[in-house]
Order: structure tokens, then C-alpha cells, then sequence
């Protein structure tokens, strides 16, 4: 077999948005994020009033989507940027 | 348009699936006891008997740690609390109606509370062991509140008391199981008081096995034969004859030795010592201090067991791993399993292959306990309700053709973000909601413990969200968000400054597939012969699992099961773990391997008159379980670890100063058992300087104050890296021509001081 099937260099970040993400406001995003889903995950098993259909979808579509996509990029732009 | 038929529960039956026993209304939960019969559940005295004991267990532990008194049986009730506590009360407040569903997730939430209170104390840097008891207990005693809140049911409702059937009475009608167990218990006592590890050849372990060890396994073996062929399966001589068999498997190593074995757990003590002994990790020092979850716990788990240091629990690890697996594996096997009456048999098959050592005090041990809990409980969650999913491949394929891409294309975003299964009946939305708070727990306490394990659960999670088969799709992200806020945040130390070199492995399967096992495949021709029987005995359950799944294409469930299976090699992808990888991928698959290896065999067996059946099932156990000493026992000669040698590590650092070097030829000895970040140990057997024919080469160089020679070393250099048997001698000989002085020496170990370090040494 084949030793590489990917070859991977990590990319170096920096900039003022790098420092941000990197640093205790990229901590309080993936926080957000992980309280967002939790509380949507169990708003959607114990349907309180509040959670109507729209509710569910804009959480299902948008807001999950987005803080977790945020999340992701925070993440990412931490590892590149002290790597 | 064809119209396509939704799988009824009389076709789930009829395919062979389970139906459901389990009532669709929503009143008192019902429990499905052995055999297939239900019952509703009422909470009886039981339940609060139950209570009651946890709660005076957790109380009268807690006492004990705040006097610190010394009490006999001290570290095993220590080791229940970690064990039990809060999670049975837990588990009783949260009323499912599987008990070995409540039973996993007792033990779940009792580890996972035990390594976040550890953890807790260890971030805030506030290191307070006796709060490792006294935190669960009182959550312990708050949970129990609104359990004895509820109505105690009144008489009439009570199960009708029956006169005891008399023991005798009782043995009588067991049969021939009880005295085939008690007969393997005595052989296999015989066994391990006349098994000498001194005596082992290049075959290890299975070298020195005596005859009444494999006659043992034939008692345990026939039983499970006779009681796996009988017509109405009596659970509690399964149970007797699973943990008889786990008894035997798993204690053999260590307990015909007299201290463990396996240099990594002594390691892992040492870790734990050095957080009892400072309340806070090694920065910079080993990737494993970045995962301390299990290391902070145990230190808190030897304080509570009033043991010196957690050396003392690393002797019966296998044997506690194996017992608390059994509930996650019964479960699993009895839910995915296509016949029920085989799962027993499943688990037997499990155990009897479990030659990958991962079961020793390690945390990766922990964590696929916590692993197995959360699949087998969202398994069966998933499998005893109806979903919308439950359609066969075939007629899913043929609605795709009928629809039209574009349909069918909104129809699988529609499918992988919303659909979800039926509720369990008897489990409300509460229940459901508190089952996936414990989870993200549990997720939580893995996520600080473990590099792997807690990215095969969010593999797991993700194929049974997108699959549609949990209702508690949120898992899956709140697992990836929580190991993405561990590694970026808590666990920076493992790869600031060289991430790159840590990603270098993705994608190179090759390379981890080599160093998994193309390099593990080496040494000599009897070592090589113990890793073939390894290999084949992985891959037999790697086949006989595939032809399984073959024999369950009709299960609507194929997609999940398929996934499920084969996602840990997914790893294989992600780096080579120190060229563990490709075992730690089948380590996290065999409990389905296990289950769909049973599926593949089970149409054979019920073509099979009982007798015959039996004797197949009894040889077959015995056959698969003996050659488990051979391969589970192959590296025995240079993993096993003696009393001399634990006495000399001590001897050398009570006269080593802090700082000194501590030569080792490989890591295959206990000096890691304590002294962690005070001493350093070079390699003697570095490519630069070490040679077979100048083994004594890196001393000269390197010029360490101590030098460690034990068997371990010298029969890895033997086994596996192909060096002459005498090199070891001629190492030690090579070093005293340089100067140096044994200043230890018995029949395991030689520890040499150089002329500096003699000074102040004594022997």
C-alpha cells in the first residue's frame, strides 16, 4: 500500500481577527455554541411552548448551523494561528 | 408511481429483526425480563432497598475518608462508590425499562461524575481528594429526594411473595451447570498456583499453562454448551457461566503472578501518583497529561481506597474492565443480535477474543466502558421503537427511482437533519432528555480523558443521527463541540508549536496500517507464530462478522450496522497512535464483531440437534478461549513484571538524586512507577550508538548515572528485535568494564550505578 493518500501542510494564520478568534472570544463562541445545541437538542425532544414549528427551523436551519460553523472556524483559526 | 410498503412490526419479525415487546402507551414504563416476557414496571421495595444500600455505601465511605480510618476492604469500598455513586440513584430516578440499560448507565454517570469533580479540582488547581467522595454523595442523596417522594405502591400491587424454593431443590434442577463451575473454579485455582511465569519460553504464557487451566475452560466451556442448547435459556447460569468465564480469562496473568504485569499500567500509576502528589499535571511531559481525566480520578480513587499510590489497583483492572463490559455487551447482543437466545453466546465470544490488552489500568479501558454504555442504549432505544427509516434497502432504492433526483435529493437533507425514530415505549420525553443530558456527561468526562475514544463516539453519534436511528440527534455536535473546546483549549500543551508534525499522519494509511501491524509482526519464529495467531484470530472475526451482515442484508438496519461497525478503522485515516491504531480500530469493533459473528453462526447451529449443538458451542468456546492464553498471553516474557524489579525501582530512587539519568534499553520495565518529572531515562538502545554486537554501546556515550537491566528488556531484545540471547549479559558486562557497580541485583533485575552516582550509593 501506498504511504500518502493526503498531504496536508498546516496553514499559518495571524492578524488582528486570528488574535480574537484565537484567544478568549473564540473560548466564549464554541461555548455559545455548545449551550445552542444542547438547548435546542433538548427544547426538540421536550417541545416547550416557546419551541413552535418556526422556532425548530430557524434553529434547525440557521441558528445551529451557524453558531457550530462558527465554532468550527474559531477552532481552526486557533490550531493555525499557535501552531 | 410504485408505492412503497413500510416494514410493519409483524415483517421486522418475520426478517428475523426483534419485535418490539414493549407497549406503545405511555403509562408505567414495562420491563422486558429474560426470555422475551413483560412486566410493568411498579417501583417496589426493591428499588428503595437498592437506594438505601448506595446511599449508606456512599455515606459510610465518605465518613471514612474524612477520619481516614483503616477499615479491611477499604479499597473495594472505595472502588463501588467510584463505581455506583450517584449513578444508581441516578439510574432508579430515571426508570427505563431495561435493567441493563439502568445498570450501564449507572456505571456511566458514577465514572463520568468521578473524572469531572477530579477534573474540576484539578483546573481550578483546588485539589481536595476527600471532594471526590463527598461530591457525589451528596448528589447521590439530592437525587434520592424525589425517589422517595414517590408513592409507595400499596399492598395489593406488590408482587405476590412465594415460598423460597430450597437449595438443594434448586441444584437439583440446575442440572449439571453449577458443579461444571464450580469444578473449573477449583482447576483453574490449581492452575494458577502451579503456573511458574519463570519457566516461560519464547512462547509465553500458553508455554507454562498447565493442563487443569485448559480443563477449567472445558468445565466453563461444556456448562455454556449445555446451557446455550437448552430450550428455555435459564439467565442466571448464563450469567454464572459468563463471569466464571471472565474470572478465568482475566485474572490468569496477573494472578498466577504475584504483582501486574504490563509496564504501561505501572506507568499509568505513576502518572497518578504525581497528581495525588503535586494536584496538578506535568506540563510539557508526556501527551497523556493532556488527557488527565482518568489519571486525576484514580488519584482521588487511591486516596478514597486508603492505598499509598495506585499501584494497587492495577492487579485486578482486567477482571473489574471485563465485569462492568459484560452490561453494555449483554445489552448490545441482545438488541442487535438477530436471535436473542444467542446473545449470551456472543458475549462468551467477546470475551474469548479479547486478546488486546487494552483492559489494564488505563483510560482507555474507562472510556470504552463509557463507549459501549452509549451505543448499546441508543441501540436500544433505537431498535425497540418504530421509525420512519425502517425500510429496506431495496424499496428505499426503488422510491429514489420512482421520485426523481430532485425529490429525492430534498427528501435526504429532510432525512439526515429531521427524521427521528419513535419514542421507546415506556420512555417519555423526560426520560429522553435526562438519557442525553447523562450522555453529554459522559461525553464530557471521555472528551478529558481520551485522545480516541471520544472521536470514535462522535463518529458513532453521527452515523446513528444521519441515519436517523436516535432520537437525540443533538449527540453528535455537542461530542465534536466538546472535544473541539478540550483539544483547542485544555489540551494545547499536546500540540502547540508542532501541530503540523501531529496532522502529518492523516491520510497516511499505509504507514499506520505498517506500523500497526506490519511492525508488530517481527521477532522470532515462536513470537512471530503468537502474532499470526492474533491476526487470524482478528481476522476470523473480521470475516465470520461480514458474512453476518450478509445474512442480515434485509434488516432495514444494515446501513447503520454496516457503519457502525467498520467506522473505528475510520482512525486508521487519522494518525498511527504510536502504531496502535489498527488495534485500538478492532478493540472499538469487536462487541458488533462479536454480535454478527454469533448472526452468521446461529443459522448452522439451529440446524443442529440440541446435543450436537451443544457439544459445537462448548468445543468452540474452549477452542477460541484457550487460544486467548496464546494470544492475549504472546508478550507476556517481556510485559510481565516481578516483585525484585518493583523493589529495586524503589532501592535506586531512594538513593538517586532528583535529576539523575536512568539508563533503560526499551520501556518494557516499571521504572515509571514513580519519579515522574524528577529523573530522566535515556535510551541505551538508540540506532547511533547501540549495536548487537557492542550492546553496552549507548552507556558508553551516553553515560548515564544508573542503568536499569530487567528480563523484560532482555527478552523484548530477544523476542522482537532479533538480538542474540546473550547481549543483555554482555551489555551488563560491557558497563561494569566501563566502571560501573551493581548496586542491585537479583534474578530479574541488575541496576548498575556508574563510579559518580556509587559514591552515593548503597546496595
Amino acid at each position: 500500500m501506498t504511504a500518502s493518500v493526503l498531504a496536508i501542510a498546516v496553514p499559518k494564520v495571524s492578524g488582528p481577527i486570528a488574535v480574537l478568534l484565537s484567544g478568549g472570544v473564540g473560548l466564549v463562541i464554541v461555548l455559545v455554541a455548545l449551550v445552542a445545541v444542547v438547548v435546542v437538542g433538548w427544547a426538540w425532544e421536550a417541545e416547550p411552548p416557546w419551541f413552535t414549528r418556526r422556532a425548530a427551523r430557524i434553529s434547525r436551519y440557521v441558528v445551529v448551523p451557524l453558531l457550530v460553523g462558527a465554532a468550527a472556524v474559531t477552532t481552526l483559526t486557533r490550531l493555525f494561528a499557535l501552531s | 408511481m410504485k408505492t412503497v410498503r413500510k416494514i410493519s412490526r409483524r415483517d421486522v419479525h418475520d426478517s428475523g429483526e426483534h419485535p418490539s415487546p414493549l407497549r406503545e402507551d405511555t403509562g408505567p414504563p414495562v420491563v422486558e425480563e429474560p426470555g422475551g416476557r413483560v412486566r410493568r414496571f411498579v417501583p417496589t421495595t426493591r428499588s428503595r432497598s437498592v437506594l438505601s444500600a448506595a446511599l449508606l455505601l456512599s455515606l459510610l465511605q465518605t465518613l471514612i475518608v474524612l477520619v481516614d480510618i483503616d477499615v479491611p476492604g477499604r479499597t473495594w469500598t472505595a472502588l463501588a462508590v467510584a463505581l455506583l455513586v450517584p449513578g444508581v440513584p441516578v439510574a432508579l430516578w430515571l426508570r427505563l425499562p431495561s435493567l441493563l440499560a439502568s445498570a450501564g448507565i449507572a456505571v456511566a454517570v458514577s465514572i463520568a461524575t468521578q473524572i469531572l469533580v477530579s477534573m474540576a479540582m484539578l483546573q481550578t488547581g483546588w485539589w481536595h481528594p476527600a471532594m471526590s467522595v463527598l461530591v457525589p454523595t451528596l448528589l447521590a442523596f439530592l437525587i434520592a429526594v424525589p425517589i422517595w417522594r414517590r408513592p409507595v405502591p400499596a399492598p395489593d400491587e406488590l408482587p405476590v411473595l412465594v415460598a423460597p424454593v430450597p437449595l438443594s431443590h434448586r441444584l437439583r434442577e440446575a442440572g449439571p451447570t453449577p458443579w461444571l463451575l464450580v469444578a473449573a473454579l477449583l482447576l483453574y485455582l490449581q492452575a494458577v498456583t502451579h503456573t511458574d511465569q519463570d519457566l516461560m519460553t519464547a512462547y509465553a504464557l500458553i508455554s507454562v499453562m498447565p493442563l487443569s487451566y485448559v480443563l477449567a475452560l472445558a468445565c466453563i466451556a461444556a456448562a455454556a454448551g449445555i446451557e446455550l442448547s437448552q430450550d428455555r435459556q435459564r439467565e442466571r447460569w448464563l450469567l454464572a457461566t459468563t463471569v466464571t468465564l471472565i474470572v478465568v480469562l482475566f485474572t490468569y496473568q496477573n494472578g498466577s503472578d504475584q504483582v501486574a504485569g504490563f509496564p504501561t499500567s505501572w506507568l499509568h500509576a505513576g502518572f497518578t501518583d504525581y497528581i495525588r502528589s503535586h494536584g496538578a499535571i506535568l506540563p510539557n511531559f508526556d501527551a497523556r497529561f493532556s488527557w488527565p481525566g482518568f489519571f486525576a480520578a484514580t488519584a482521588n480513587l487511591s486516596v478514597s481506597a486508603g492505598i499509598p499510590d495506585a499501584t494497587g489497583l492495577l492487579r485486578w483492572a482486567p477482571l473489574v474492565y471485563n465485569l462492568l463490559y459484560l452490561i453494555p455487551l449483554l445489552l448490545l447482543a441482545r438488541r442487535v443480535g438477530r436471535r436473542r437466545r444467542y446473545a449470551w453466546l456472543a458475549v462468551m465470544l467477546f470475551f474469548s477474543a479479547n486478546w488486546f490488552e487494552q483492559d489494564y489500568f488505563s483510560p482507555q479501558a474507562t472510556n470504552l466502558m463509557l463507549y459501549l454504555v452509549l451505543v448499546s442504549v441508543l441501540l436500544w432505544l433505537g431498535l425497540v421503537a418504530g421509525s420512519p427509516v425502517d425500510v429496506r434497502i431495496r424499496d428505499r432504492v426503488s422510491r429514489w427511482w420512482a421520485d426523481g433526483p430532485r425529490t429525492s435529493a430534498r427528501r435526504l437533507v429532510q432525512a439526515l437533519v429531521a427524521v427521528r425514530p419513535d419514542r421507546a415505549p415506556g420512555v417519555s420525553a423526560r426520560q429522553y432528555v435526562a438519557v442525553g443530558a447523562i450522555f453529554v456527561l459522559s461525553i464530557a468526562a471521555s472528551v478529558v480523558s481520551h485522545q480516541l475514544t471520544p472521536v470514535v463516539t462522535v463518529l458513532a453519534l453521527t452515523v446513528l443521527a444521519l441515519t436517523g436511528r436516535t432520537r437525540l440527534r443533538f449527540l453528535w455536535l455537542a461530542g465534536g463541540l466538546l472535544f473541539a473546546l478540550w483539544f483547542s483549549y485544555g489540551a494545547t500543551d499536546f500540540w502547540l508549536g508542532h501541530l503540523g508534525s501531529l496532522i502529518g499522519d492523516v491520510g497516511q494509511v499505509g504507514s499506520s496500517i505498517g506500523s500497526g501491524v506490519g511492525k508488530r509482526v517481527t521477532g522470532s519464529p515462536e513470537h512471530l507464530r503468537l502474532q499470526y495467531l492474533r491476526l487470524a484470530t482478528s481476522g476470523g472475526f473480521l470475516v465470520a462478522a461480514m458474512i453476518g451482515l450478509l445474512v442480515r442484508r434485509r434488516s432495514p438496519w444494515l446501513p447503520t450496522f454496516v457503519a457502525l461497525s467498520f467506522l473505528p478503522f475510520a482512525l486508521i485515516a487519522g494518525q498511527s497512535y504510536g502504531g496502535e491504531v489498527v488495534v485500538r480500530s478492532f478493540l472499538f469493533a469487536m462487541p458488533l464483531f462479536a454480535v454478527f459473528t454469533t448472526d452468521a453462526i446461529a443459522p448452522l447451529l439451529e440446524r443442529l440437534r440440541p446435543v450436537t449443538r451443544a457439544s459445537v458451542i462448548a468445543v468452540g468456546i474452549l477452542v477460541v478461549a484457550t487460544s486467548l492464553v496464546a494470544s492475549r498471553g504472546a508478550n507476556q516474557r517481556y510485559e510481565r513484571v516481578t516483585p525484585d524489579q518493583i523493589a529495586a525501582v524503589h532501592a535506586l530512587y531512594a538513593v538517586a538524586p532528583p535529576g539523575a539519568t536512568v539508563g533503560e534499553f526499551s520501556p518494557f520495565n516499571p521504572l515509571h512507577l514513580a519519579g515522574i518529572g524528577t529523573y530522566t531515562y535515556p535510551s541505551m538502545s538508540d540506532d547511533t550508538c547501540f549495536t548487537v554486537d557492542t550492546p553496552g554501546g549507548c552507556i558508553a556515550v551516553t553515560k548515564p548515572d544508573y542503568v536499569y537491566f530487567s528480563s523484560g528488556q532482555t527478552f523484548f531484545g530477544t523476542d522482537v528485535a532479533g538480538y542474540p540471547a546473550d547481549w543483555s549479559a554482555r551489555a551488563v558486562a560491557a558497563a561494569k568494564a566501563s566502571g560501573y557497580t551493581a548496586i542491585w541485583a537479583s534474578t530479574h533485575v541488575t541496576v548498575l550505578a556508574s563510579p559518580t552516582a556509587a559514591k552515593g550509593a548503597t546496595p
